[in-house]
């Protein structure tokens, strides 16, 4: 149990850990204090970044150290850093616990990365839900600026960090990196054209970073104890510790910092196990945008970037969604469908169309309407729309239907043929023990 | 028209201190939070509420109502003083969102996206809340989140919103 928590949530266990006290009596500010006193060549905390292994925790796994290094610091005009807590990737829970548990981490690592772009401005854009966050997060700035760690000249050092607290409108499009610059200038949540990249044209046209939360507060740790020791917790090509949320059919459903690499059965039994008299169905690996994996194949992979890959999914943004044998795929389908029909921004015509044009195929399949040809006709429409679009919202809409069809196939063929009966829920007759019922036995 | 009978004294404070988050030439940043703003203390926006905003902040109308039409969380037209969202994304559906759902209009005496006889609650669901280790999960009034919902919660839950709709 020594591997756990031990990067973003290695302060959560202490009384009030959201306090700058509870913070600092754990290290906090260390690696902060440290580069503004000894004046750290920004290239050697990059060159530290890079060897820790550390990868983009939001979902798509870039090189954090690689991304940083694409902001030229030397430019003399205005650069911002922008920190996406704008959680909402279905399955996915742990920004929240950052912001909540542990909000100093979080500032010492948009400290750190601001200092190292040469950035005087950071966002830290959270969803418009997020109330208590924000609360502590405020009173986290305030903290910090009260003890100069933030704010002008920290530290008597000459470096002037402000960081901002800023509010979503509902919309899950804005985790999107181009989008949320967007809504940041106060429009649309409208994903941009890349190129030009953010590191060049970013924020009101500026050079801007934008980083995940969960990457963010890494960054404090790794200084801290040294690359090498972050590498060594995790695998190859997959350094440090990962937040996953195991949510779904499990007894204990729940979130956890572990080692990389850890084995999909060991996170399981974490969770202890699936429910009771249930066997183990597929898994959502790492959000509900990434592909569905069947049990066999999860129970032999491994929890990192490239373990998963192999596999035939991605880890994502560690959002593990669990489903027992009683779980219809149609119907499981249907409500992740749902999800993307509601939020597409609608730019661009493959996605805004596609995205409704396939939950309606799908719902229709579960009212036994669809007729004989729909399932090929469903994969076809849901393929075309990966790689046809602006951001990678096409993919997301993609790859689940694609993958549900590769792996579950005869439950949508035979709901077709057999006018909206489940394959699965033919034999669980009592709605309460059918994978969608409440108040189920754990 | 001026925007004094739709902005109060009160709403153009908030706003300051959201204008004074970002840079002096960009007010435009903070039409998110004006419209959050007004929508907190009216229960929807107007049109006239959205140019009142469009005026502070010296933005074109077109500009707010993009926003405004854009955001899950603006509301268009009144609702129930409080507001109860359902997840109804995966992994709150895999442990019964839609029971849930049932539950509340039972207990309300409404269906989902309506408000009760008295204007007190309206019932609605809402996609992903990040709280899906707590499913089924809801959130009341966009900002007070509610976890692991069984029968017990929602009758507690409706019963406090209907003793106390503030204001």
């Amino acid at each position: 149990m020594s591997n756990f928590n031990q990067v973003c949530f290695r302060n959560n266990n202490n009384a009030e850990s959201w306090t700058l006290e509870a913070y600092q009596a754990n290290g906090g500010y260390s690696a902060w204090r440290k580069i503004l006193k000894e004046k750290t060549p920004p290239a050697e905390i990059i060159e530290q970044i890079k060897a820790s292994g550390l990868r983009g925790r939001g979902g798509a796994g870039f090189s954090t150290g690689l991304k940083w290094s694409f902001v030229n610091r030397d430019n003399p005009t205005q650069k911002y850093l922008v920190c996406n807590s704008d959680e909402g990737e279905p399955g996915t829970c742990k920004d929240t616990l950052i912001l909540t548990q542990n909000p100093h981490q979080l500032l010492e690592g948009m400290a750190i990365c601001a200092y190292v772009m040469g950035a005087t401005v950071a966002y830290n854009y959270m969803r418009g839900e997020f109330a208590l966050h924000y609360q502590r997060c405020e009173a986290a700035i305030a903290e910090a600026k009260a003890a100069n760690l933030l704010g002008e000249n920290c530290l008597d050092s000459g470096v002037d960090i402000e960081i901002f607290n800023i509010l979503g409108a509902g919309s899950y499009i804005v985790g999107e990196e181009t989008a949320m610059l967007e809504s940041l200038e106060g429009k649309r949540a409208m994903p941009r054209f890349k190129p030009p990249f953010p590191a060049n044209f970013g924020l009101y046209g500026k050079p801007t970073t934008i980083n995940n939360t969960e990457t963010l507060a890494s960054v404090p740790v790794i200084l801290e104890k040294g690359a090498d020791w972050f590498a060594k917790l995790g695998t190859d090509g997959s350094g440090g510790t990962k937040i996953f949320c195991v949510s779904g059919h499990v007894k204990k459903p729940g979130v956890f910092e572990v080692p990389m690499g850890m084995p999909f059965k060991d996170l399981l039994e974490l969770c202890g196990g699936v429910r009771t008299g249930r066997k183990l169905k597929a898994v959502i690996p790492g959000g509900t945008s990434m592909k569905i994996l069947p049990a066999e194949v999860m129970m032999n992979t491994n929890m990192d970037y490239n373990s998963i890959a192999a596999s035939g999914s991605a880890l994502g943004s560690g959002g593990v969604i669990v489903m027992d044998d009683s779980t219809c795929m149609v119907k499981a389908l249907l409500h992740v469908t749902r999800f993307y029909e509601e939020e597409s921004c609608g730019q661009c015509t493959p996605c805004r169309e596609g995205s409704g044009w396939v939950y309606k195929m799908v719902k229709k399949m579960t009212e036994g309407k669809a007729q004989k040809g729909d399932v090929d006709k469903l994969y076809e429409i849901a393929k075309n729309i990966e790689g046809k679009t602006i951001c990678a919202f096409g993919e997301a809409i993609s790859w689940p239907v694609t993958s549900f069809l590769d792996h579950f196939r005869e439950e949508f063929e035979y709901m077709v043929e057999n006018n909206g009966q489940s394959l699965v829920e033919k034999n669980i007759p009592d709605a309460e023990h059918q994978a969608f019922g409440w108040h189920v036995e754990r | 028209m001026s925007d004094m009978q739709f902005l109060t004294d009160q709403d153009r404070n908030t706003i300051d201190t959201w204008v004074a988050k970002f840079p002096s030439e960009n007010k435009k940043s903070a039409v998110l939070m004006a419209l959050r703003t007004v929508q907190d203390r009216v229960g929807y926006l107007t049109d006239e509420h959205m140019e009142a905003v469009a005026q502070y902040l010296s933005i074109p109308q077109i500009a707010v109502y993009e926003v405004a039409s854009f955001y899950s969380m603006y509301r268009r037209s009144p609702v129930g003083k409080r507001v109860i969202k359902v997840c109804t994304s995966l992994s709150c559906c895999l442990l019964g969102a839609h029971g849930v759902i049932e539950s509340f209009e039972k207990k309300l005496g409404v269906k989902l996206g309506q408000t009760t006889e008295d204007g007190k609650v309206t019932l609605m669901e809402t996609e992903c809340l990040a709280a899906c280790c707590n499913a089924p999960a809801a959130i009341i009034d966009d900002k007070d989140y509610q976890f692991d919902i069984d029968q017990t919660k929602v009758d507690t839950i409706v019963n406090e919103l209907m003793e106390d709709s503030h204001e």
